[in-house]
């Protein structure tokens, strides 16, 4: 599954463990998250990076504890028109400040990539099928085609889209335009 | 009227290059039929029965003359030359050409309007009582909230994929005229004891296969605190709402499902654990979308107007359009000017692209250059002095927009139905030129009274038929179209969800079956009693006897 980051695909050397296999001793690995909550302390007594794969309905409050200490979650996307994803990824930054690496994995589309990035995504990991009929360049034109938007982001990213807020309140500390009458 | 920034322009530019891309990409099969569905819907582009339709937004139904005259270029350039008013306030092209879209959008783009979020499970375009700003008895204007709403929730990050649909109504009046107990959220701006303007959010109204008024979920909500107490509404429906089976996706079936008590305590701790201030919008931003819809600056004029009087006592058919068509505005010496869209045997809401040009026309005349487009498929002309009704009434005669029957039997809401629709079970458009053709005398009408008839193709209730006084169903049954009569809905304040009758009708039948239900009423009716409370005093018996008792 090709990871895509700052508009374009990246290489990165985390294995995915499958469900049921044990957790290898050393390297970086995700774990889905239902394995994580039952290795309780042992999946942090290891050598190398923990991701946790969580389903997109995840109950956040089981990991809260252990959150501090995982270096990349993975967010189940099931199908694209599934936005359950989105909500979670706010949540994990925005209400348990969680400040790992954050990707969106699964069946997305390009049009996506900026929503996923304003909800806190660090990057898109995607299935190959997908990847193979949207290239890197699809990828790459629709996140360059929207660059303004009206709600609070997080954190900033190059070539994030501009709040328009923001720009708004920049450009209220000049002198104050003259608003035309209603009508 | 609010007016576009650089940036709301930017924004709205980018859109239509960014669905140019999108329609290159599905042409050349990246993007499968599936995946570009959404993206088209969300750009307000269905594909239906013969064409393509385009939905274009009117936000809260506010429209400029400049805005009207680009609608009627696009209707003549790219469509058959006209449109279709909406019951949620927008306008359909029925049949575009999906290589066209991309330049109607840019033309759209050049007068401050979008197809944006039109379609789609996203939150749609946002509603308003269509006399904002100008009616009698209002505590604020509902278009700056809806206004901030319409920014915040376009291109929402988090709320673009939702379980389904999500509309949005707001009034600021005690009279409901946009129908906010059968929205998602419907949001009733009001003061509270000590004096602070804030609202009262109503949630899981709707109307389709179930249809639920909605129930009061925040009985007071600070104004300052709108978006993020929205914003947990929507993260609650969105992490919660059903994905399982369509029909059961809309936020009304959660609150049933999970109760109210239940899903207001889940709002206010989704509420209650989000940076509230960080999400709520800065007061200058809203003082500067506020000051748009200030006040035009008036004339001082007598609350009569003695050249209208005389004019209506010496020319009965103004007299009688002035009885139907006018309404109270809150400045002595003003009107508010409703345009039936409802010619009697014509198609509810279509307006040809000669009368686009008439209404902004008429509106630059005598209205500040501004109309409003009613959930009522109708349209509103906010500020007409009293001196210049006769001279407008003579310009709307010209134009075939002078019908007299707002608010009577025949200005009945209509969805396109099987002449347009896909998703259509039955046709409503030529139900609604029976009826309103068996109703035309214009004697008759009055006698009659307040009456809404609301007609809808398919369960998907577009036209509102369960809120109608007498609502119309069509339905299918063995490839045979037959219509479904419900009577006592209300989509005002006194909302309620109307009560099959029995049986339903042939197309042939159906007109007729409507005629049973008013001779009822006209002999049953106490004097001074409207239909609608008629019906509440009576219940359906003395309706359904008429009916379907044998005779
Ligand atoms: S009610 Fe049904 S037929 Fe009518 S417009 Fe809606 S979906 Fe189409």
């Amino acid at each position: 599954m090709p990871l895509i980051k700052n508009g374009a695909v990246q290489v990165h050397d985390w294995v995915f463990v499958p469900k049921g296999a044990g957790l290898p001793s050393d390297g970086n690995a995700v774990v889905d998250f239902f394995t994580v909550i039952e290795a309780g302390e042992a999946a942090f007594r290891r050598d190398g990076g923990i991701g946790v794969a969580l389903p997109n309905d995840a109950d956040l409050g089981l990991i809260a504890a252990r959150l501090g200490r995982i270096d990349l979650i993975t967010i189940d996307f099931p199908g694209f028109a599934d936005g359950r994803g989105f909500s979670l990824a706010r949540e994990l930054r925005h209400v348990y400040r969680y400040e790992g690496e954050l990707w969106a994995s699964g069946h997305l589309i390009p049009d996506q990539y900026i929503f996923t990035r304003q909800c806190g995504f660090d990057a898109v990991h995607v299935d190959e099928v997908y990847f193979t009929r949207q290239s890197e360049a699809d990828w790459r034109q629709a996140a360059a085609s929207l660059n303004l938007r009206y709600q609070l982001s997080h954190g900033d990213y190059e070539g994030a889209p501009q709040s328009i807020l923001a720009l708004r309140k920049a450009a209220r500390s000049k002198p104050a335009p003259t608003i035309p009458a209603a009508g | 009227m609010y007016r576009y920034d650089q940036f709301d322009q930017k924004i709205v530019a980018e859109r239509s290059g960014q669905f140019r891309a999108q329609v290159a990409r599905r042409l050349s099969g990246a993007l499968t039929e599936d995946e570009f569905k959404p993206l088209r819907l969300m750009n307000g582009l269905y594909l239906q029965l013969h064409a393509y339709m385009l939905r274009v937004a009117i936000p809260y139904g506010t429209l400029s003359s400049r805005q009207m005259r680009k609608l009627a270029h696009i209707a003549d350039k790219y469509d058959r030359g006209f449109g279709h008013f909406t019951t949620r306030q927008n306008l359909q092209f029925n049949w575009p050409k999906l290589k066209d879209v991309p330049d109607i959008l840019d033309e759209l783009a050049e007068v401050e309007m979008h197809a944006i979020q039109t379609s789609g499970n996203c939150i749609r375009n946002v509603t308003a009582d269509h006399y904002a700003g100008v009616a009698t008895a209002e505590i604020e204007d509902p278009r700056p909230t809806a206004e901030l709403l319409r920014q915040w929730s376009t291109f929402h990050p988090e709320f673009t994929y939702l379980p389904r649909k999500f509309k949005i109504a707001v009034t600021g009046a005690d009279d409901d005229r946009a129908a906010i107990m059968v929205h998602d959220i419907g949001l009733k701006i009001i003061r509270n004891d000590r004096g602070e303007v804030g609202y009262r959010v109503i949630l899981g109204g709707g109307l389709g296969r179930t249809p639920f008024v909605g129930r009061i979920v925040r009985d007071f909500l600070p104004k300052a605190e709108l978006l993020p107490y929205i914003e947990a509404i929507m993260r609650v429906y969105n992490t919660h709402g059903r994905r399982d089976n369509k029909y059961k996706a809309r936020i009304k079936i959660l609150v049933h499902e999970t109760g109210l008590e239940d899903l207001r305590a889940e709002i206010e701790a989704e509420f209650a654990r989000n940076d509230i201030a960080a999400i709520a919008a800065d007061a200058d931003e809203v003082a500067r979308i506020e000051a748009y819809f200030a006040a035009p600056s008036y004339e001082t004029l007598p609350q009569l107007s003695k050249s209208f009087e005389i004019a209506k006592a010496n020319n009965e058919a103004l007299g009688r359009w002035a009885e139907t068509n006018l309404a109270d505005h809150k400045i002595p010496g003003y009107s508010i000017v409703n345009i039936s869209i409802k010619p009697v045997g014509g198609v509810p809401g279509d307006v040809t692209s000669a009368q686009m040009i008439a209404l902004a026309d008429l509106a630059e005349r005598y209205s500040l250059s501004e109309l409003r487009i009613t959930h009522r498929q109708n349209v509103v002309l906010p500020y007409v002095r009293k001196n210049d009704l006769e001279a407008l009434w003579q310009g709307l005669v010209g134009a075939g927009l002078a019908t007299d029957n707002i608010g009577l039997v025949t200005d009945i809401i209509a969805c396109p139905g099987m002449d347009y629709c896909a998703l259509a079970t039955a046709r409503s458009i030529p139900v609604a030129q029976k009826i309103s053709t068996t109703f035309a005398d214009p004697a008759l009408q009055r006698d009659i009274g307040p009456l809404d008839i609301k007609i809808s193709g398919c369960i998907n209730a577009c036209g509102h038929h369960h809120v109608g006084h007498i609502g119309i169903l069509g339905l299918e049954k063995r490839g045979e179209e037959y219509y479904q009569i419900t009577l006592g809905g209300d989509a005002t304040e006194t909302a309620a969800i109307g009560e099959i009758t029995g049986p339903g009708f042939s197309e042939d039948e159906v007109a007729d079956a409507v005629s049973r239900i008013i001779d009822t009423y006209l002999e049953t009716r106490n004097s001074g009693e409207s239909f609608i409370e008629a019906y509440r005093r009576m219940g359906p018996s003395p309706f359904k006897e008429a009916l379907y008792a044998p005779h």
